[in-house]
């Protein structure tokens, strides 16, 4: 209940905290609001509010003393004399030298501070480099918000298509007519790899590309030798990346020379750009005029439908024109797809992306090559904060857990007349201090961690004079978020020690909050635990992928093609001469191995025995002869292989896999028949042999989908040869001469399918590592913290040890004893970390069409594994505690 | 919003001219700033009172204990001889800047 007369006296004592009211002065003031709460009641207010009111507007001691100060002094900007100056320089330098004395007299304790926080900070450095490549990406063109790529959005036979790559005409169809497109390029890749010669200096090159001459309008690829616009005129005309040029030319100018490609083509060298900055989505080596591809194929320039492969970037004039020329984009469809989408029911949509999304957002089949994921992005932020966040802790839980050493000091700063603030204000300085040594340091180790960092990443860092501009504010904001995150609690739990109480003689005051440490532990611990867990849950995902049975034997198996011009003349031809070679157990020539990148692979509209031809079910193709089966080690799981015996497999047969069969819905797939479309409304018919098992063709995180078999190679050059021996070298050495006697001297480009199928895994390998080393690392952050605050608190528990000792405790008790609460709240962290890795895991695991489940034993054995490390950092502590002799610390000084 | 430095400039003639009618106390002083100035004039309780112990130190109010007719006790304030002299001043002081600056608004008699 609101009683007014109480109200107003407790104000009243409030008011005495001034300097300068006096009794009469209080009284005055007193009247003053009577008066005025008289008023308000008189005006129909309750008395409480108008109280509040009275007093509100009479405003606090602090109000009044300034009001005061004016009216008496001369001085415009004066402060009361009974204020302590703003700033006081002699205090900055004793607040250094405090700070400074201390880090030197407890060295120990510095070093584990400041440990901590560097490495930490040297994450959360490394992380935030590798973000800021990640979004970096093409941006370096000029105008880089102008350029869009043009994408396809269809719906045919009832699969959807979403694919970057556009038809031929598209690029200069768009120029023609649409005021909106500045420029635009049209890029393929053709080749992709072929070995490349210059007089005697021949390399595999790898990143070869075809494309327009528009490509230096629309991108900034600054070229350092030849003409922009003329280079890639003409067939056969190659512009260079620098430093492929300087592999072949040395310093020379190569302009006007002439390069051999795969032993065929001879292309001019026209131009040298810049490399190409890892940067960039793109990435090319060589660049072949998109002339040179059109005078192999000149039907290819103004087909609409069919070959889809070129990817098409445009300039607009501005980039608000997107949504404008998206508009207009169906009428262009309509206009010159419209009759063979009519045909096929299918529908087609083009869009125009963003270059500067497409590294991190882009998730279309067929992209350009692999591209970047904004959720690593994401994560990695996350893991910069969770092990900074940890690494704060730490220093939060030794700066209080130390305060009672502080104690005095603060006790004494306050009774000569420091506020509040002003130890607030010492201790964030001293926190910042420490962390601007700890970004010293953390550099240090981002230097030693760089060559590693290129090893998990791939990205190479270099640090220049430009990346300084966005350097230094990174630095400054990092030792000022740690200055304050891991500062702002030690102090405002320092500076609220009462002098009376700290100073009184025997005080045990400030020991610091043990509930709030003990959070602090577990949590960190939590984090920790967690991360251990996520890395164990990716390993064993990885291991459950390499292991998985594929439904083909993937060992000693070698993809063999022809490394441009020069295929041999008859399939074969090759297969027996292969065969010949001791260790070479079969080979089959097929267009697909598994782990190909599917882009290559076609994908044919299906029509089933009994079904309308409406269906439009769509069956991925792999062509394979008679031997694919049996090389790859598939199963047949009914019906019959292809068979060399009975000619007509060639031309009808076919094999389903079980998804296919299932897809299908017959009972009995065996000598049913299937209508494939092989052009504008023509179909062959084929015959289902048999059906293998089903067998993976791409990464488990797909599901396994329908493909059938055709015994039709197709004219592929391409072989896959199993292998039975223990000296691989001799016998790819055995390979490239048969193939050189079979194809009158072409090369080969080889490779073993384990190889090609794993490194489709080679974003989750990398994620794990990367995991695997910041989880040591969070581990090592917390333990760093445990062992400070352990040798703290058996150090402050000297003298009970000591009684303990000498009353007959073993040193076995004493070490238990002084370890069982840092396991008991370790072991509470691990509980609590079950549920949250359990969730976050589960997420990550969703992704994966095949995945282990989540394996107890890795909860308990990432949680055992924390908590013997705990046990050992706790425990070193504790057993020097429980060894030193009672004697010594029992005695008085 | 009148600026503060003429607040602080005017508030010791208002307050002298105020008690020239006779003795007052705080709050009231401050409500009659408030209502002969249409409201423009509106002091804070944390200012009045210390002007207002300032101009008795300097000897031109003097103030007294009193109780009120609701049976309260109040501080009341009236001018003292010296008080009145100091008023006498400042009105010559501030009718004089009323003057100059009523002359430089006036458009036709200007700069003669």
């Amino acid at each position: 209940m609101f009683d007014l007369e109480t109200a107003i006296k407790k104000w009243k004592r409030g008011l005495a905290e001034s300097q300068v009211l006096e009794d009469g002065y209080r009284d005055e003031l007193e009247a003053h609001v009577r008066d005025k709460i008289a008023d308000l009641t008189g005006q129909g207010a309750n008395p409480e509010e108008a109280f509040h009111e009275a007093v509100a507007a009479m405003g606090g001691s602090e109000k009044i003393d300034d009001e005061f100060f004016k009216a008496h002094t001369t001085k415009r900007h004066g402060r009361p004399s009974w204020r302590p100056p703003r700033f006081m320089p002699a205090l900055f330098w004793n607040y250094l030298k405090i700070a400074l004395r201390k880090m030197r007299r407890q060295k120990g304790y510095s070093f584990i501070n400041i440990a901590g926080l560097a490495l930490g900070m040297a994450c959360c450095l490394l992380i935030v480099f590798f973000i800021h490549h990640e979004l970096s990406f093409d941006r370096f063109h000029q105008d880089a918000d102008h350029i869009f790529r043009i994408t396809l959005d269809a719906v045919l036979g009832g699969n959807p298509i979403n694919a970057p790559r556009s038809p031929a005409p598209m690029a200069p169809d768009l120029v023609a007519m649409y005021p909106e497109v500045r420029s635009a390029a049209r890029i393929i890749q053709q080749w992709s790899s072929l070995p490349v010669r210059f007089a005697d200096k021949e390399f595999i090159q790898t990143k070869i590309a075809f494309a327009d001459p528009a490509l230096f309008d629309v991108f900034t690829f600054p070229l350092l030798r030849g003409d922009a616009k003329t280079a890639l005129a003409r067939p056969y005309t190659v512009v260079l990346a620098e430093r492929t040029a300087r592999m072949y030319f040395g310093t020379n100018n190569p302009v006007g020379k002439f390069l051999k490609f795969g032993e065929r083509y001879d292309f001019e060298v026209t131009g040298v750009i810049k490399d190409v900055p890892q940067n960039s989505h793109l990435k090319f080596d060589l660049i072949c005029s998109l002339e040179t591809y059109f005078s192999w194929y000149p039907g290819n320039r103004n087909v609409w439908f069919g070959n889809f492969i070129y990817y098409t970037y445009v300039r607009l004039v501005r980039p608000e024109a997107r949504k404008a020329l998206e508009a207009k984009l169906p009428g262009l469809v309509e206009e010159k797809l419209g009759n063979a989408l009519k045909a096929l029911k299918a529908n087609f949509r083009f869009q125009l992306q963003p270059l500067t999304e497409i590294h991190l957002r882009s998730k279309l089949q067929w992209e350009y090559g692999p591209n970047g994921d904004i959720l690593y992005v994401y994560i990695f932020t996350a893991i910069a904060v969770v092990i900074l966040a940890i690494a704060c802790m730490n220093f939060i839980n030794l700066a209080t857990a130390r305060s009672a050493r502080r104690g005095r000091e603060v006790g004494l700063r306050k009774v000569i007349g420091a506020r509040r603030s002003d130890v607030i204000k010492q201790f964030l300085g001293e926190s910042i201090i420490i962390s601007l040594l700890a970004l010293l340091a953390a550099w240090v180790f981002v230097r030693l961690a760089l060559p590693l960092f290129k090893s998990l990443s791939g990205i190479e860092l270099t640090f220049s004079l430009r990346e300084l501009a966005w350097l230094v504010p990174t630095f400054f904001g990092l030792v000022f978020f740690v200055g304050f995150a891991a500062g702002s609690y030690p102090a405002f739990y320092l500076s609220s020690f009462q002098p009376v109480k700290v100073l009184k003689v025997g005080s045990q005051a400030g020991s610091g909050d043990a509930r709030f440490r003990r959070f602090l532990v577990v949590s960190q611990f939590v984090l920790s635990v967690a991360m251990i867990i996520g890395t164990q849950t990716i390993a064993g995902q990885i291991r459950y992928m390499k292991n998985k049975d594929l439904g083909f034997q993937k060992d000693q198996v070698l993809s063999i093609t022809s490394a441009g011009g020069k295929t041999p003349a008859s399939p074969d031809l090759v297969k027996n001469r292969l065969r010949e070679i001791p260790g070479v157990v079969n080979a089959a020539g097929t267009n697909f191995v598994p782990g190909d990148d599917q882009r290559w692979q076609s994908i044919d509209v299906v029509v089933p025995e009994g079904y309308a031809e409406s269906t439009n079910l769509m069956f991925r193709r792999i062509n394979a002869d008679a031997d694919f089966v049996r090389t790859m080690g598939m199963k047949i799981a009914r019906g019959r292989d292809f068979s060399k015996d009975i000619p007509s497999d060639v031309k009808s047969a076919i094999l389903l896999n079980e998804e296919a069969a299932r897809k299908t819905g017959w009972a009995d797939p065996i000598g049913k028949t299937i209508k494939v479309l092989v052009d504008k409304n023509q179909y062959e018919t084929k015959t289902v042999v048999g059906v293998v098992k089903d067998f993976h063709v791409s990464s488990l995180r797909d599901t396994i989908e329908p493909v059938y078999l055709s015994n039709d190679l197709g004219g592929s050059g391409r072989f896959v040869v199993k292998l039975r021996t223990d000296d691989i070298g001799r016998l790819l050495e055995e390979i490239k001469k048969a193939w050189r006697t079979v194809s009158s001297g072409g090369w080969i480009d080889y490779f073993f399918v384990d190889e090609n199928f794993e490194a489709l895994y080679r974003s989750e390998e990398r994620l794990n590592k990367i995991f695997s080393s910041f989880s040591v690392l969070a581990i090592a952050i917390a333990c760093l913290g445990l062992f400070g605050l352990a040798s703290f608190l058996a150090e402050q528990r000297k003298k009970e040890i000591g009684i303990r000792k000498v009353l007959g405790a073993s040193v076995g008790a004493v070490v238990g004893y002084l370890s069982r609460e840092f396991l008991k709240l370790v072991g509470l962290a691990a509980l609590i970390a079950w549920p949250i890795a359990y969730f976050a895991m589960n997420i990550w695991l969703r992704g994966f069409a095949y995945r282990t489940s989540l394996n107890p034993w890795t909860f308990l054995g990432s949680s055992s594994a924390a908590l013997a490390i705990a046990f050992l950092t706790v425990g070193w502590q504790a057993l020097r505690a429980a060894l030193a002799n009672p004697v010594d610390s029992l005695k008085y000084e | 919003m009148v600026s503060k430095a003429l607040v602080a400039a005017s508030a010791k003639p208002i307050i002298l001219s105020l008690l020239l009618s006779g003795e007052n106390y705080g709050y009231r002083i401050l409500q009659r700033v408030k209502l002969v100035s249409g409201g423009v004039l509106e002091w804070s309780e944390a200012m009045l009172y210390p002007v207002l112990h300032r101009l008795e130190a300097d000897g031109f109010i003097r103030s007294k204990w009193k109780l009120s007719e609701e049976g309260r006790m109040r501080k009341y304030y009236f001018l003292t001889e010296a008080g009145t002299r100091e008023l006498e001043r400042e009105k010559v002081h501030w009718l004089s800047v009323h003057e100059a600056l009523t002359k430089l608004w006036t458009p036709a008699k200007n700069l003669d």
